[in-house]
């Protein structure tokens, strides 16, 4: 993997040798603007279907392991 | 004829005029997959049950008279990178293995509203990183044309199950040419639409600056029935463009005016260019001159040179920050290993990713760190500016843009499995047109003396689907590439396929 990686990076250094003074970069295909909608209600999963995929719950919420260490 | 030889036209045809019903054209099709599949395996999943249930709603909405929709009764393939409703999606990783959408696609909803029958998912490479379908955690696809050969990806499983007549519509995705490369290694039509002519809602994202879904068919009718139904604006994706969706089916005939087509001079000087697919490209193009156009020469040497290098930074970049989601958590693979968080979710990544999403996942966050940003990610974009430069410069003189699809026909599997940038270069030409949001067709142009399809590539500027469609409906209307029908493969089965001369690879 490592050695392929390098191939890789040496493959895309090619870049380098552009002169790219002054361009701006694109980001994006299409010129976008932000796109806003009226903030209403709407109807979202019900509970069930949300956690339906989950790989651990309780209850109705996602079961994780701990965030916090306990002795911290 | 038979039923699964009938063109997605033909079927609406029949089903209108009460010939065939829903049901008898799905359980066709069906026959067919329980047919090919042993050697083919195009699908990852195919729910006989679900589809007949389909089928027989359809039947049941025209005999009471309701008006059907334009894919009534038409059984499409959809790659499994779209989220189905209580249907398996994989996006053929041990990742997602298990998951089970709770909400359909934009593109599902349409097609369901068009009274198409779903038949199954597709295989893919592995979150559709790939152009071999190889990098699938399942299974590999088989080319219809060459068992030996892979049919191209990342959307090989829909290019196959439309060569092989297991479903005459498929839907795929192209991110760097995963539509084009396989129709073109599978001898089908395959199109990517403009960026944002199709909603992306509910497709397992890749890079969001280059994804788009489209349509992959036998013949260019088809593909515009098919865009026509998935086309359009969608609230729910903002990147998707409020802009009215043309009669694709309706404008398949070439306006008067002489068509201007451009020929990049650097596409027919790579290196890597197999020397058949040279001359069946040059010989599609004199067709088109034949019948009154015009070849211009224009010139992407960025494209050409720099397309690949700038794709392997954008991609893996946003593929590394879309990927981020997968932490185990939510959905998806979770390792069966107690630990505290962060190795939890580092041992689930670990497990259930495959080596090419952890090579791209790796690049990515490299090209995005703190010190190399700069000189990768940002000068990717640079270039990837001049790219776009260069094509706006070229459409200036003319109507559209072709040359070969891929550099060669469709290789052996396992060939370039350990060379990702052998594979990498397999995408040369149809990479640019994702980096800079334009449409591009595919269609079948040829075949190489060992039997395996050749495609044609048209690009167009943005929204000139219009455009590509004609061209390529002119062209198949005199030739006959695409009336082709692949060898049944369990006549090769025992003999050994014909690879005494194979396609050269591309190093």
């Amino acid at each position: 993997m490592a050695e392929q990686l390098n191939r890789i990076l040496g493959f895309v250094d090619q870049l380098q040798a552009i002169d790219t003074t002054g361009i701006e970069p694109l980001a994006h295909p299409m010129p976008l603007d932000n796109v806003f909608r009226d903030d209403e209600p709407n109807d979202s999963l019900p509970v069930d279907a949300a956690l339906h995929n989950a790989p651990a719950r309780a209850g109705a919420y996602f079961a994780v392991p701990a965030v916090f260490e306990s002795e911290g | 004829m038979t039923v699964y030889d009938l063109t997605a036209m033909q079927l609406r045809q029949a089903h209108a005029a009460g010939e065939l019903s829903a049901v008898a054209i799905t359980e066709a099709f069906l026959e067919r997959i329980r047919q090919q599949e042993p050697i083919i395996q195009a699908f990852l999943h195919v729910d006989e049950t679900e589809a007949i249930r389909q089928a027989e709603a359809v039947d049941a909405k025209r005999r009471s008279g309701q008006p059907v929709g334009l894919l009534a009764g038409i059984p499409v393939g959809i790659k499994d990178l779209l989220c189905v409703r209580g249907t398996p999606t994989t996006c053929a990783s041990r990742m997602l293995a298990s998951y089970h959408p709770p909400y359909d696609a934009t593109v599902i909803q349409r097609l369901r509203a068009a009274d198409a029958i779903l038949i199954g998912k597709t295989n893919l490479d592995e979150f559709a990183m790939g152009s071999s379908t190889e990098t699938s955690a399942f299974r590999p696809t088989r080319n219809p044309w060459n068992p030996e050969c892979n049919p191209g990806g990342s959307s090989g499983g829909s290019a196959a199950a439309v060569a092989a007549r297991e479903a005459p519509l498929a839907i795929g995705t192209d991110t760097g040419g995963s539509i084009r490369q396989p129709a073109s290694f599978c001898g089908i039509v395959g199109l990517k639409p403009t960026y944002g002519r199709v909603s992306r809602y509910g497709m397992v994202a890749f890079a969001s600056s280059l994804d788009q879904i489209g349509p992959m068919a036998r013949t260019v009718a088809d593909t515009a029935l098919l865009l026509e139904v998935i086309a359009g604006h969608d609230p729910r994706d903002s990147t998707s463009v409020p802009r009215p969706v043309p009669r694709y089916t309706e404008r398949l005939t070439m306006p008067p005016q002489p068509l201007r087509i451009g020929l990049p001079r650097e596409f027919f000087e790579l290196p890597g260019l197999d020397r058949e697919v040279e001359a069946a490209t040059r010989a599609a193009l004199q067709e088109f001159v034949a019948r009154g156009a015009t070849l211009v020469e224009v010139s992407l040497p960025h494209a050409a040179d720099y397309a690949v290098a700038v794709y392997y930074l954008v991609a893996t970049a946003e593929a590394s920050s879309n990927l981020a989601r997968y932490d185990g958590m939510h959905y998806g693979h979770r390792t069966a290993i107690a630990g505290d968080l962060a190795t939890t979710m580092s041992r689930s990544r670990a497990e259930a990713f495959g080596p090419e999403v952890k090579r791209r996942i790796m690049l990515g966050t490299y090209a995005l760190s703190s010190g190399y940003y700069d000189a990768y990610y940002l000068k990717a974009l640079k270039v990837r500016r001049l790219i776009a430069q260069e094509f706006a410069e070229a459409f200036s003189r003319c109507d559209l843009i072709a040359g070969p699809t891929s550099p060669t026909p469709a290789f052996p599997i396992g060939s370039k499995v350990n060379d990702p940038l052998a594979m990498y270069l397999s995408d040369i030409y149809t990479i640019s047109a994702n980096l800079v949001g334009i449409p591009g067709l595919s269609l079948p142009c040829g075949f190489s003396r060992c039997g395996l399809p050749i495609g044609l590539q048209l690009l167009a500027p943005h929204f000139a689907e219009e455009t590509l469609l004609q061209a390529g409906h002119l062209y198949e209307q005199v030739t006959d590439w695409h009336r082709r029908c692949p060898p049944d493969p369990k006549r090769m089965t025992g003999t050994s396929p014909n690879l005494d001369s194979p396609p050269s690879a591309l190093e």
